[in-house]
C-alpha cells in the first residue's frame, strides 16, 4: 500500500517535472531544455528591453542581471524610462563593451544567470563563437539565440515566441505575434495584388554616414520588397549594405527615397547632422531635420525629393520587434493609394498601449512634405 | 677628352630616356583622368564630358550635377591627394634614408585617424565651423599636432634619423591605441563610420576640399623643388653631405615640417589612404633613379596615377556601387611594384 502510494507520488512528481521542462529550438537551430522559466538572465544588447517589454510588460528587466552594452547606447530615452520605472535596473552589470571581442565570459559566469540570450548576429557574441558557447555550457548557462536583425521578416515572430517560452509568458508573446502576423498578412496580401513596383532607394543613417550607404539585401533592406517596392541598391550590390555615389541616385532617379534616421532630439537641438526622429521630435522638427539634409543640389534634382516622396524612418526599428511599423510606413509611402488606411504612428501608439507600456511621445516616421 | 665626351653622351641618353619616362607618366595620367571621368552609372561619354566642361549649360541639369558635383571633384581630388602623398613620400624616404618610411611612418595618418574618430564619436559642435567641416578639421588638427611633435622631437634629439623614425612609430602605436580605446566606448554606428574613414573614400569631397588640398600642394612644391639638389646629395650619404657643408639636421627639420603639412591636408578629407605615399616613390625610383630633379616630379606623377586608377576602379568594378578607394590602391600598387622589382632583378 505504502509502496503504491510512493509510486503514485513519484510518478505525478516526475510528470510535473516533465511539464515544467521548457524545450526550445532557438533561431540558430539549437535545441535547449530549461528546467524552469528563467529567473536570472543576461542579454547582449540593451535594445532588447523592447522585446522583453512585449513578453513581460509588468517588469521587463526583472531578473536581468547583465547586459553587454547598456540600454542607453542605442536608445538613451528608453534607458531613462527604464531607470525611472524600475530603479533596480541601474544595478544591471555590464559584461562587455560595444562588441563581441569585449565580452568577459568570466563576468557572465560570475553573474550566475540561468540563461544567456544573444542575437544571432548582433554586436554581441554570435552563434559561431564556439569557445564562448562551450565555456558557458560548461558553467551550466543555457544560451538562446534570437534575431531581429539578420532576417527580421522571418525571425521576429519566432524570436518573440522564444522569449515567451524562456519566461513562461507564452500568452503575451502569442498576443504580439498574432498582432504582428495580422499586420504583415494585410500588407503581403495587398502587395500581391498590385502590379507596380516603384523604385526605392533606402539610405542608412543619413547625415551620419557618408553619402550614400544603402540597405541592400540586409537588415531592413528586404522590407522594401515586402512593402511592394523595388530596392535599387539590392539590384546592383552584392552584400547586405552598399555604398553609392550621388551619381547612382541621379541616374536611377528612384520614385521614393527613404532614409533611416539615427539622430535624436538632442542631436537635433545641437544642430548636428544626422536626420533625427524619435522621442521628443515633432512632425515639424523632423521635417526641418530631413529637409536640411536634403538641401543639396544632387538631392534637390531627384524626382522623389521634388515630388515630396522623400521620407525618414526611425533607425531603432532595426533590430527590434517593432519593425512591423517600419513595414507599414514603407507600404504607405510606396503605395499610398493601396495603403491609405495604414497609419504607422497610430500603430506605434497602439503597440505602446497594448504591449510595451513605455512612453513614446514623439514622431517615428516622417514625410518631407505633409499630405 | 674622348672619355669625357662619351660620359656626356651617356648622361644625355639617360637623361633623355628618363625625361621621356616623365612625359610618358604625364600622358598616362591624362588618360587615367579621362578614364576616371567616364566611369559611373550615368551614360556620359567623353565627348559629352568635354562639352560639359566647356559649356555646362549644354548638359541637362542632372548631368550637370553628375559632372560638376560628383565626377570632376572626385577625379581631381584623386590627382591632388595622390600627388601630395607621392611628394610627401619621396621626401620622407630620402630625408630619413629609409625605404620603408612614408608620411604615415611619422604618425600623420594615425593621428589624423584619431582626430577623425574623436570627431565621429564625440561629434562636437564647434562655433563658427559648419557641421560637415568638424571631422576634417579635427583630423587636420591632430595630424598637424603629430607633425609638430615629430618636429619638436627632431629638434630636441639633434635630428638623428633613426630616433625620428622610432619616435614616429611610437606615435603611430599610441594614436592607434587611443583610436581603439575610442572605438571601445563608441556605438556600433560610430565604429563603422571610423572604419569607413580609415579605408579612405574619395567620393565625399567637393570643390572646396579640392581647392584646399591643391593650394597646399602648390605652396609646398616650390620648396621641394628648391631642395632637389640637396636631397640628391643626401642620397649619396649623409656623412658626405655633411662634409660638403650641408646642415642635414636643419634640412631634415624643414622637410619634416612641410611633409607633415602636406600629408595632413592630403588625408584629412579623404581618409587614411595608405600605401600611395610608400609605393609611389618606389615606383618612381625604379623608373627614374636617384636624381631628385626627376625623382620628385616622377614620384608626384606616380602617386597621382595610382590614386587616379584606383578611383576609376572603385567605380568601375561593380557598376553602381562604390568600392572604397583605399582597398584598391594596394590592389593596383602591389602588382606594379612587384613587376618593377622583378624587372630590376632581371636587369641587374
Amino acid at each position: 500500500m505504502i509502496t503504491r502510494l510512493v509510486l503514485i507520488l513519484w510518478m505525478s512528481f516526475s510528470s510535473l517535472l516533465a511539464m515544467a521542462q521548457i524545450k526550445i529550438t532557438d533561431i540558430a537551430g539549437r535545441d535547449i531544455v530549461l528546467t524552469q522559466a528563467a529567473q536570472r538572465f543576461v542579454m547582449s544588447e540593451g535594445r532588447y528591453v523592447v522585446p522583453l517589454s512585449i513578453v513581460r510588460p509588468e517588469n521587463p528587466v526583472a531578473g536581468l542581471v547583465g547586459l553587454m552594452s547598456n540600454i542607453g547606447l542605442a536608445n538613451p530615452e528608453l534607458e531613462k524610462q527604464v531607470f525611472s520605472r524600475f530603479p533596480d535596473a541601474r544595478n544591471i552589470a555590464n559584461f562587455g563593451g560595444r562588441a563581441e571581442n569585449s565580452v568577459s565570459v568570466e563576468k557572465i559566469i560570475d553573474l550566475a544567470p540561468d540563461v544567456a540570450i544573444f542575437g544571432l548576429q548582433d554586436h554581441g557574441p554570435g552563434s559561431r563563437n564556439a569557445e564562448l558557447l562551450a565555456q558557458l555550457a560548461a558553467a551550466g548557462i543555457k544560451v538562446v539565440f534570437i534575431d531581429f536583425r539578420m532576417d527580421p521578416l522571418k525571425n521576429t515572430r519566432r524570436s518573440i515566441e522564444i522569449l515567451g517560452q524562456i519566461f513562461s509568458q507564452e500568452e503575451s508573446a502569442r498576443a504580439y505575434v498574432s498582432y504582428y502576423q495580422q499586420k504583415l498578412d494585410k500588407i503581403t496580401d495587398t502587395v500581391a495584388q498590385l502590379d507596380t513596383r516603384p523604385n526605392v532607394f533606402f539610405q542608412a543613417h543619413a547625415g551620419r554616414f557618408d553619402c550614400c550607404v544603402a540597405f541592400a539585401d540586409g537588415m531592413l533592406g528586404p522590407f522594401i520588397e515586402a512593402a511592394g517596392g523595388n530596392n535599387i541598391a539590392d539590384a546592383v550590390a552584392p552584400g547586405p549594405t552598399s555604398t553609392h555615389t550621388e551619381e547612382f541616385l541621379l541616374t536611377q532617379d528612384p520614385d521614393i527615397w527613404i532614409t533611416s534616421a539615427s539622430g535624436t532630439i538632442s542631436d537635433y537641438k545641437a544642430g548636428k547632422k544626422p536626420v533625427a526622429l524619435g522621442f521628443g521630435m515633432t512632425t515639424e522638427t523632423a521635417q526641418i531635420s530631413l529637409a536640411s539634409f536634403l538641401d543639396k543640389p544632387a538631392f534637390q534634382a531627384l524626382t522623389a525629393v521634388k515630388q515630396g516622396r522623400a521620407y525618414a524612418i526611425w533607425h531603432n526599428y532595426y533590430n527590434s520587434p517593432l519593425n512591423i511599423v517600419a513595414l507599414e510606413a514603407f507600404a504607405k509611402w510606396i503605395h499610398p493609394e493601396a495603403f491609405a488606411q495604414l497609419s504607422p504612428e497610430l500603430s506605434m501608439q497602439e503597440i505602446q498601449q497594448k504591449f510595451t507600456q513605455f512612453d513614446i511621445k514623439g514622431i517615428y516616421s516622417v514625410a518631407l512634405k505633409s499630405e | 677628352m674622348q672619355a669625357s665626351a662619351q660620359f656626356d653622351t651617356h648622361y644625355r641618353s639617360i637623361y633623355v630616356k628618363r625625361l621621356s619616362i616623365i612625359i610618358g607618366l604625364c600622358i598616362a595620367l591624362v588618360l587615367s583622368l579621362m578614364l576616371d571621368l567616364t566611369a559611373g552609372p550615368a551614360q556620359l561619354g567623353l565627348a559629352e564630358i568635354i562639352q560639359g566642361i566647356i559649356d555646362p549649360q549644354s548638359l541637362s541639369l542632372r548631368h550637370q550635377i553628375i559632372l560638376w558635383d560628383v565626377r570632376l571633384p572626385d577625379a581631381l581630388i584623386a590627382l591632388a591627394v595622390g600627388a601630395a602623398l607621392g611628394l610627401a613620400g619621396i621626401e620622407t624616404q630620402t630625408i630619413l634614408n629609409n625605404p620603408l618610411a612614408s608620411p604615415f611612418t611619422l604618425g600623420v595618418s594615425a593621428l589624423a585617424t584619431l582626430g577623425a574618430s574623436l570627431a565621429i564619436v564625440v561629434a562636437p559642435v564647434i562655433p563658427f565651423l559648419p557641421n560637415n567641416a568638424v571631422l576634417p578639421a579635427m583630423a587636420l588638427l591632430f595630424a598637424l599636432l603629430g607633425g609638430g611633435l615629430i618636429l619638436a622631437f627632431t629638434k630636441f634629439s639633434g635630428g638623428a634619423r633613426e630616433s625620428v623614425v622610432l619616435f614616429g612609430i611610437a606615435l603611430v602605436f599610441l594614436a592607434n591605441a587611443l583610436t581603439a580605446a575610442l572605438q571601445y566606448v563608441a556605438s556600433a554606428e560610430a565604429v563603422q563610420a571610423i572604419v569607413f574613414w580609415t579605408i579612405g573614400n574619395l567620393t565625399k569631397v567637393g570643390w572646396n576640399e579640392l581647392f584646399i588640398v591643391s593650394f597646399v600642394f602648390v605652396c609646398v612644391l616650390p620648396f621641394s623643388l628648391r631642395h632637389v639638389w640637396l636631397m640628391t646629395l643626401i642620397r649619396g650619404g649623409e656623412a658626405q653631405a655633411k662634409s660638403l657643408g650641408l646642415n642635414v639636421s636643419r634640412l631634415r627639420a624643414l622637410v619634416i615640417f612641410r611633409v607633415s603639412i602636406l600629408a595632413a591636408f592630403a588625408v584629412c578629407f579623404v581618409g587614411a589612404i595608405g600605401f600611395v605615399g610608400l609605393v609611389g616613390p618606389h615606383i618612381a625610383r625604379m623608373l627614374l633613379g636617384e636624381d631628385h630633379r626627376l625623382l620628385v616630379p616622377g614620384s608626384i606623377l606616380c602617386g597621382a596615377l595610382i590614386l587616379s586608377l584606383a578611383s576609376f576602379l572603385s567605380k568601375a568594378l561593380l557598376p553602381g556601387v562604390i568600392i572604397p578607394v583605399g582597398i584598391l590602391t594596394s590592389v593596383i600598387g602591389v602588382p606594379i611594384f612587384l613587376f618593377l622589382i622583378a624587372k630590376q632583378r632581371k636587369v641587374s
